[in-house]
């Protein structure tokens, strides 16, 4: 069965509460204690305390493991906003070209060759930009 | 048809007609929405959940485990580092994946972003040139003045308003999730690396404490014993040192998630004043807390 965040917290901070009454009582009877008995008492400290930390470790794990989804979901949030600031952009490129369509329309009325050719020009890289907005989206 | 019809209107008619079009336009432009509010609230928000600092805390503590633990108990810590680096990776993605979902939404709700007055201003100075190429009785100045004012304000309602539904569309859907990742975040800060410290506190404290005694019992405790309790001091104040980053950046996150979810509940009006203020004061407290952080991390 896999352990809960709680349970893990929960398991996690008693395991170090005991690392930490054993340090305190292998501090404390120092010198009643032999050097045998020390270092055991030494080395199950810092196993309890590895687990504790092993527990945190968990703990972390399953939040993360829990927001996956979520996270997802913000992501596609902020993926939404850059498609809109990208349509916005695309309505500015959009009224550009009707810009440049009128100027060419005047010139092309008016005959004026150099007009017309200057107006098509600007008319052919407003669509480019336009054509590329959307490539690059 | 209808040009005739135009034409034949006497001329004081038309120029009231246009001027109160003229006149409707500004007053229309003048009500688009001002979201500066929810810019300014979504750049703080963006720069105030990452903090890379916090997860290389964290990271940390079990690699001092590693080193302070005798040699024979170090193998199983050092593989629970690799753990956590690892996570230390999933976690700076957290905070990047809503660093990056608000820097976007402060894009979108910025208040130079709709505006086309530039492309509208080419549009009305294309249509100039159009009527000197046509005939001048074709489209009076007038004309080309109130065509030229009601595009642009028609374009920019129609942006705006589109806009502004956009971001309240994009806020109402994210919220239940970045609620419960906001939530989650600040959970493990407080819990868990808080945690992590108290560990890595209780490793410093059997390793010199080992120390301090061994000392004592060989009657050292004047010259190794003084130096023993000086590292473990400067140790310990370095662990307090990072415990002290944890609580300004939870309250960070706090606000963070109070704020979005202020953004959720009013979506319908984002330019309202009442959120505005809330939106302005949570920007400041967060920029506080931004400030004390680096403080505390310098």
């Amino acid at each position: 069965m896999p352990i809960s965040k709680e349970q893990a917290r929960e398991l996690g901070r008693a395991f170090l509460d005991v690392a930490h009454t054993l340090g305190t009582y292998r501090f404390e009877s120092w010198n009643d204690l032999t050097a045998a008995d020390r270092k055991r008492i030494e080395d199950e400290e810092w196993d309890i305390l590895t687990y504790s930390s092993s527990l945190t470790t968990k703990a972390v794990g399953v939040v993360l493991d829990n927001l996956k989804g979520d996270l997802a979901a913000i992501a596609g949030g902020a993926a939404q906003a850059t498609k809109v600031i990208g349509t916005i952009h695309d309505v500015k490129v959009v009224l550009k070209i009707a810009a440049a369509f009128v100027t060419l329309g005047g010139a092309i009325v008016s005959g004026n060759a150099v007009a017309i050719a200057t107006a098509a020009a600007a008319a052919v890289a407003a669509t480019g930009a336009l054509k590329a907005a959307k490539g690059a989206a | 048809m209808t040009r005739t019809k135009k034409a034949l209107r006497p001329p004081a008619l038309r120029m009231v007609g246009l001027a109160a079009l003229v006149a409707l336009a500004a007053v229309s432009l003048s009500a688009c929405t001002n979201l500066d509010a929810v810019r300014t609230f979504a750049k703080t928000s963006a720069v105030a959940v990452e903090n890379r600092e916090i997860l290389a805390d964290y990271a940390r503590s079990s690699v001092v485990l590693a080193r302070l633990a005798p040699a024979d108990r170090s193998a199983e810590l050092k593989t629970l580092a690799k753990e956590r680096a690892k996570q230390r990776g999933r976690l700076s993605s957290v905070q990047r994946v809503l660093g990056h979902y608000f820097r976007t939404l402060g894009d979108l709700a910025a208040s130079s972003l709709p505006s086309a007055n530039s492309e509208i201003g080419a549009l009305v100075t294309a249509l100039e040139g159009a009527k000197g190429t046509v005939g001048a009785s074709a489209i009076s100045n007038e004309t080309i003045d109130a065509a030229g004012s009601i595009a642009k304000v028609l374009t920019r309602l129609a942006l705006d308003g589109w806009r502004q539904s956009k971001v309240a569309e994009i806020v109402r859907e994210v919220d239940p999730s970045l609620q419960k990742v906001v939530a989650g975040l600040s959970e493990v800060v407080q819990k868990d690396f808080s945690a992590s410290l108290d560990q890595e506190a209780e490793a410093i404290r059997g390793y010199f404490e080992t120390a301090l005694a061994d000392a004592k019992s060989r009657g050292e405790e004047e010259a190794a014993g003084r130096l023993a309790r000086y590292l473990e001091a400067e140790a310990l104040d370095g662990v307090e040192a990072r415990r002290q980053k944890l609580a300004p950046y939870a309250e960070a996150l706090g606000k963070v998630g109070r704020g979005h979810a202020d953004l959720a509940a009013n979506a319908g009006k984002l330019d309202g004043k009442t959120l505005a203020d809330q939106l302005e004061q949570l920007s400041k407290e967060l920029g506080t807390l931004a400030t004390a952080a680096g403080k505390l991390g310098s």
